[in-house]
């Protein structure tokens, strides 16, 4: 099973991604949080219980702590520890500075302006799983 | 021979013995010596007609006469030469001062009316007793008569401006023992009138002692005062168009982020539906959807709208306004809301009771910042929020002050008065408020701080005029 962990302010996002992921059939564990610092709690509970997070969808334009600060965050405390993680960077802008920082952070897989589409889930699965195959 | 127009030391022998004259033609330094020489030879002649040694003697004394008339004759001649080279040199020099002191003259026109037109004042100052000679310019540049100034560099230092006097001293001092000899700087000097003006003060060595060390400076100062507002004019537009600049990528950053996100989940929304089973529970779940996105997309657009229309321009009326006055009538239109909150209220005025602004923006500067304080109340306490004025530096402020949640300066700090930007999931806040609160003070040349502490409170500071050149 595919791990995965979205973090987005807008529960309707969250709402439209996992029936997405239902229609798409892909073995995959979702666990969502609106808010980042919780999905920060989270992560370090994985990380203390040793569980692998897969894929992470991160919401850039969120009230507490933007998808930037929570990379931050995982910089400093986590990211080490989840070196096996795919970040996915996600807006609704469709600005270049966001896709041009997500360039700057090499941790970060890539950028997806939204919606989040069917044919980019399948691009992201399949390099998962044959990751996982090898 | 004798009738030549000019003598050798030969001839010259014969002329004497043979008591020819030949005065006409014997230069003037020549002449001199001759009574020398025929007193010689007179003296000698009776001596000659008494014995042949005596002749021999009279031939010998006339061999050394003639070598001394050769000697002299040709010291003569040198001596005519050097006569006039000097002539001839003191002639050229003459000449020279004569076109020095026409050239000088000159200068001396050129100088004054470079002096005059432009408007230089000249000084210059003597280091060791600390006296300089101003001329009527300098003076008259900072609105006074040459005699009413005392003829000290106190007059000068004494006059400039104090966020600058210590930096120019410096610079003074610095420039003096560096052995350079021209320095330029700008500064500000006080006028009679009280007023500020602006000068450009050019310093040049014109003596040194034998160590270097400078003696005497002579210094030209210019009113830029013009100029300068101009410069400053210019900064200070070329500044707040950058910042505009910046505000409107933020702003077309955040709003086209805002109002595509409900638009692409109306549209992913309305894709999901299931038009074959209508009463499919997933569809109440989406029609549910779709009404929260379009009321957001609504809510945006007249987000929008009020920017828009809330963002005075410098023209807004400027009225005599009593904050006690203002403050209440704001109080009252949100009475409900103190009320149900149970808020303190602590208003003082004392300091600046009245103000001149615009009583749009006050109204909604105030407002903005009491129900912020509202909303971000501490659940753990009654909420009290203190307002007052005060005067600092000559310039006016109003604090907003209240005992709330606070706000992490240390994350948030950039992004306090940005759009759309919320700090606390409180379901009420835009993140609207302070946006357009800062975009209204600063339309009025106004400045807005903060200063917070998380879980103790917040403080706003509006300065009401921005402290400006002039």
């Amino acid at each position: 099973m595919i791990q995965l962990l979205v973090v987005d302010d807008d529960d309707i996002n969250i709402f439209l991604l996992n029936h997405l992921l239902k229609k798409s059939g892909y073995p995959v564990e979702t666990v969502s949080f609106t808010n980042p610092v919780e999905a920060l709690q989270y992560i370090n509970s994985c990380v203390a219980d040793d569980k692998k997070i897969d894929l992470l969808f991160l919401d850039i334009n969120m009230p507490q702590m933007t998808g930037w600060d929570v990379l931050h965050e995982l910089r400093i405390e986590n990211i080490s520890k989840i070196p096996e993680s795919r970040i996915y960077m996600l807006s609704s802008s469709v600005h270049a500075t966001d896709s041009e920082k997500a360039a700057q952070f090499p941790e970060v897989s890539g950028f997806i302006s939204k919606p989040v589409t069917p044919e980019f889930l399948s691009e992201v699965f399949s390099t998962i799983m044959l990751a996982k195959q090898l | 021979m004798l009738t030549k127009d000019y003598i050798t030391p030969n001839t010259l022998y014969v002329n004497k013995n043979l008591q020819l004259s030949s005065k006409k033609i014997i230069p003037f330094t020549t002449r001199q010596r001759i009574p020398k020489l025929r007193t010689v030879g007179l003296s000698i002649v009776p001596l000659a007609l008494t014995a042949d040694l005596t002749v021999l003697v009279y031939m010998i004394l006339l061999s050394a006469a003639t070598l001394i008339c050769s000697f002299l004759i040709v010291r003569a001649g040198k001596l005519k030469q050097e006569v006039e080279s000097k002539t001839r040199e003191l002639a050229e020099q003459n000449n020279y001062r004569q076109q020095a002191e026409a050239l000088a003259e000159a200068n001396k026109v050129l100088f004054d009316v470079a002096v005059e037109g432009v408007g230089l004042g000249v000084f210059t100052w003597i280091l060791a007793t600390r006296e300089i000679s101003y001329n009527q310019k300098w003076a008259s540049i900072m609105g006074y008569n040459l005699s009413e100034i005392e003829q000290n560099s106190t007059t000068w230092l004494s006059h400039i401006h104090p966020e600058e006097v210590s930096n120019v001293k410096s610079n003074i001092i610095f420039f003096l023992r560096s052995g350079e000899d021209h320095y330029q700087f700008e500064h500000r000097v006080r006028t009679k009138s009280g007023d500020w003006k602006w000068i450009m003060a050019y310093l040049k060595v014109q003596e040194r002692n034998e160590a270097g060390k400078a003696l005497k400076v002579t210094g030209v100062h210019l009113d830029i005062d013009d100029m300068k507002a101009k410069q400053l004019e210019l900064h200070k537009i070329t500044r707040e168009l950058m910042h505009s600049n910046t505000e409107l990528q933020k702003f077309a950053y955040i709003t086209s982020h805002n109002l595509r996100a409900p638009a692409v989940n109306l549209l992913s929304l309305s894709e999901l539906f299931n038009f074959d089973k209508p009463d499919d529970e997933l569809n109440r779940e989406i029609i549910n959807k779709i009404h929260r996105s379009s009321r957001l997309l609504n809510d945006t657009l007249n987000d929008l709208i009020e920017i828009v229309s809330n963002k005075p321009g410098c023209t807004e009326t400027k009225e005599d306004l009593d904050l006690a006055e203002e403050t209440d009538h704001v109080l009252n239109s949100i009475e409900y809301l103190l009320k149900q909150e149970k808020a303190e209220i602590n208003v003082n005025f004392d300091d600046v009771p009245q103000i001149k602004y615009s009583r749009k923006v006050l109204h909604s500067v105030l407002l903005n910042l009491i129900s912020n304080a509202l909303k971000y109340r501490s659940t753990d306490r009654q909420p009290v929020i203190n307002i007052s004025s005060y005067q600092l530096n000559g310039l006016n402020y109003l604090d907003v002050k209240d005992n709330g949640q606070g706000i992490d300066l240390n994350r948030h700090q950039t992004k306090i008065f940005g759009l759309y930007q919320r700090f606390s999931r409180k379901p009420e806040g835009k993140g609207l408020g302070l946006f357009i609160v800062k975009s209204q003070i600063e339309s009025m040349n106004g400045t807005i701080s903060v200063d917070s502490k998380v879980d103790q409170g917040t403080t706003f500071t509006i300065g009401f005029n921005k402290f400006e050149y002039n």
